[in-house]
């Protein structure tokens, strides 16, 4: 019967990366630093003694732990969690090692008799004791057979990072546990009482004598050890709680009892800081394995592309988490509009992909990366800022190519200057001075590269990234814009829907578009060009176009609705 | 004013006011599509909820039980954390421990407020973090083998890129 309520308690523990699981949630009372952490934030622990239940002594050990130490002090002390979780870690071991040595004990004192207070049985008492913080040593044997069992299972379920040993925790040991404590549940209660009476280093010291030096666990183990077990103190007594209620009595007693001694003993700084060590661990735990999947993503979108990338770099969770495909389309999509991604596989080119045609993981984060260098004629958008988004926001066309213009006088100077040379390097070296010194630096290398022979992707990417200034107009009908396009500049219309249909430039009096000397790599694509003259001026438009392309310079024009009713 | 009673897994019995209670999409459901019946007395077991948290929350579902319904969130609106009331931001001013203790019960309960509120905090906590910084705040360890951060790192550097 016991058995049953263990494997209930353990199924929280399960590492549940499941995806789209409905919380794998902790039954409250396994969690394991569960008591001073409840302590830290709780108007309410006077809430909980309430419902006796089988609870009760759980919940009273509790607050009798909580209470014995300064939690919330030293628990927000992040930079001591090395330390001690290495500390943890060692008395993790220390608690396998006498696991291993009490189990024997307990199997063998539960096979013969276990009235003799001298020889093994005692001394792996004795160990077992000085990690339960040596509550019986100085009572009955029966009683120090309970604490084994007790320490026992405890041992088995309390240690925290190895999870194969929660699996391996046997039956047999918890069965012995309970059979033991049933069988001496008046040892168990005297043991309580007198050890109560008589000082938790005193105990300590009889135990030690009595283990003969078999007890080499050495004190620091013990303070370890004994800090190690306080919290988790109330799960084996759970178990005894179901099987005998006066057990369960004298097991919160003797929690009592310890809590005091090692109070005592004056390493109550130790249990403290062992709680915080798991109360730090288990953050990190929620994050990564309690957390369900959607409580992530939902945590992950209120964060924008800068913060999304840092978080993917933290670990593999995160990392899977943070490039979900839909996250990355909400942003996307709320940052370019198009329904599907716009790739930017070579100058001067930028085609729409479908998903299922896309050779990327996550198509959207693809395209959101490709186009990231790009400014943004969005009227409206100009003065909201974002953390975590560094994309500049422009009112109207003609700002932006100012913009552009400022930012980059040599990259301008630089490319109008190499004309003559080949398109790689004019691009090359434009798009050094585009991006800053850090980039350029990394970035140039792999991409004369690419230059130099057949590109893998990656690289290809890099050598994309240098390429020149783009401008994403956005939804509505731009009029009156005064645009001469000398550099190698990217005009893209960004909507949903018909994007060509959906981004208009308008003009009434002038050639919609000029490209000029230097616009040898200019790009003008997805939107509407319109040359529309008053017919009741009179000024002469024979001269005018939609799209009016001088010497010296090839742009690219793609996508392109293209609508003048000059005549 | 109807009461329930709720029963938390450690076995303590809350009694709330029905209207409190419906701050949760779990419990609603269980009233008003299943149909049990809160006046019979017996109490709808939250085995997934400590007394601790429970209490917590019963908190948070008093204070917000007047709420209007929320506008339903723009797509296209970049979602925003600073949004948080100041009472919600006492609220959780608490250890981490507590906060995803909440959140996973606010989960569990399907309270759509409390999970954004809390998503919000703790998104605070990453905003404008590096890598590294996320990790100490969170004592999360760097899972990748080695070599596999770079790369990661390398694909996800052209937000960095930007930044002036």
């Amino acid at each position: 019967m016991p058995s049953a309520s263990f494997s209930s308690s353990r199924s929280y523990v399960r590492r549940s990366r499941r995806k789209g699981n409905r919380i794998p949630l902790p039954s409250r009372t396994s969690a394991l630093c569960e008591p001073p952490c409840q302590n830290i934030p709780a108007p309410n622990v006077g809430s909980s003694p309430s419902g006796q239940q089988n609870n009760g002594p759980a919940l009273s050990a509790t607050s009798g732990s909580g209470s014995s130490t300064a939690n919330p002090a030293s628990s927000s002390s992040s930079s001591s969690s090395t330390a001690s979780s290495s500390s943890s870690s060692s008395s993790n071991l220390n608690l396998s090692n006498s696991s291993t040595s009490t189990s024997t004990a307990s199997s063998s004192s539960s096979s013969s008799t276990a009235t003799s207070g001298s020889g093994s049985s005692s001394v792996a008492a004795g160990t077992s004791a000085s990690s339960s913080s040596s509550l019986p040593s100085s009572v009955s044997s029966n009683a120090i057979i309970t604490s084994v069992a007790a320490a026992l299972s405890e041992v088995k379920q309390n240690s925290n990072s190895p999870y194969d040993l929660r699996k391996k925790s046997p039956l047999a040991a918890h069965d012995s546990g309970s059979w033991l404590a049933g069988s001496s549940s008046s040892g168990g209660s005297s043991a309580g009482g007198s050890s109560s009476s008589s000082s938790g280093s005193a105990a300590a010291a009889a135990a030690a004598a009595n283990g003969n030096g078999l007890l080499q666990f050495p004190s620091l183990a013990y303070d370890g050890n004994a800090a190690y077990m306080l919290p988790a103190r109330k799960r084996p007594r759970r178990t005894y709680s179901t099987s005998t209620e006066t057990s369960a009595m004298a097991a919160s007693a003797a929690t009592a009892t310890i809590t005091s001694a090692t109070g005592a003993t004056g390493s109550a700084a130790m249990p403290s800081s062992a709680a915080t060590t798991f109360c730090i661990q288990s953050a990190a735990h929620y994050l990564q394995y309690e957390m369900p999947d959607e409580v992530l993503l939902t945590i992950f979108s209120y964060l924008l592309e800068q913060d999304l990338c840092r978080v993917s770099l933290v670990c593999k969770r995160f990392q899977t988490i943070a490039n979900d495909t839909e996250l990355w389309k909400r942003m996307y999509q709320s940052v370019y509009e198009y329904d599907l991604p716009l790739f930017n596989p070579e100058p001067c080119s930028f085609a729409f992909v479908k998903l299922e045609d896309s050779d990327y993981a996550n198509p959207w984060k693809e395209s959101f990366r490709q186009l990231y260098r790009g400014i943004h004629v969005r009227p409206g958008y100009q003065d909201r800022r974002y953390q975590g988004r560094s994309i500049a926001y422009f009112n109207t066309v003609q700002a932006a190519l100012d913009y552009i213009d400022e930012k980059n006088p040599a990259g301008t100077g630089a490319a109008t200057g190499s004309n003559s040379s080949n398109n790689s390097s004019n691009s090359n070296s434009s798009s050094s001075s585009n991006s800053n010194a850090n980039n350029s630096s990394t970035s140039n290398s792999p991409g004369a590269g690419a230059n130099g022979g057949s590109a893998v992707v990656d690289e290809a990417f890099t050598t994309l990234e240098n390429t020149g200034a783009l401008i994403f107009l956005h939804q509505g009908t731009y009029r009156g814009e005064f645009l001469v396009i000398d550099s190698d500049v990217a005009l893209i219309g960004a909507a949903s829907g018909n994007v060509a249909e959906s981004v208009i430039l308008e003009r009434e009096s002038e050639s919609t578009v000029m490209f000029v000397e230097g616009a040898k790599h200019a790009y003008v694509g997805h939107m509407t060009l319109k040359f529309s003259p008053d017919v009741t001026s009179t000024v002469p438009h024979h001269k005018h176009y939609c799209l009016e392309v001088s010497e010296n310079c090839s742009p690219t024009v793609d996508h392109c609705i293209i609508r003048s009713t000059s005549v | 004013m109807s009461t329930i009673k709720l029963e938390t897994s450690d076995g303590v019995k809350f009694t709330v006011k029905t209207q409190v209670a419906k701050c949760s999409g779990t419990i609603r459901t269980m009233l008003e599509d299943i149909g049990i019946n809160p006046q019979d007395g017996e109490a709808i077991p939250l085995s997934n909820v400590h007394s601790t948290i429970l209490q917590k929350i019963l908190v948070w579902a008093e204070h917000h039980v007047d709420d209007p319904e929320p506008p339903r969130e723009d797509a296209d609106a970049a979602k925003r954390t600073d949004d948080i009331c100041s009472w919600d931001e006492d609220f959780l001013k608490v250890d981490q421990r507590t906060l995803f203790d909440v959140m996973l019960a606010a989960n569990y309960l399907d309270m759509k407020q409390l999970i954004a509120v809390c998503c919000k905090t703790v998104a605070n906590m990453i905003k404008g973090k590096t890598a590294d910084q996320i990790r100490r705040t969170f004592n999360i360890e760097n899972d990748f083998p080695p070599g596999e951060e770079d790369k990661i790192r390398l694909r996800n550097q052209f937000c960095e890129e930007r930044s002036r």
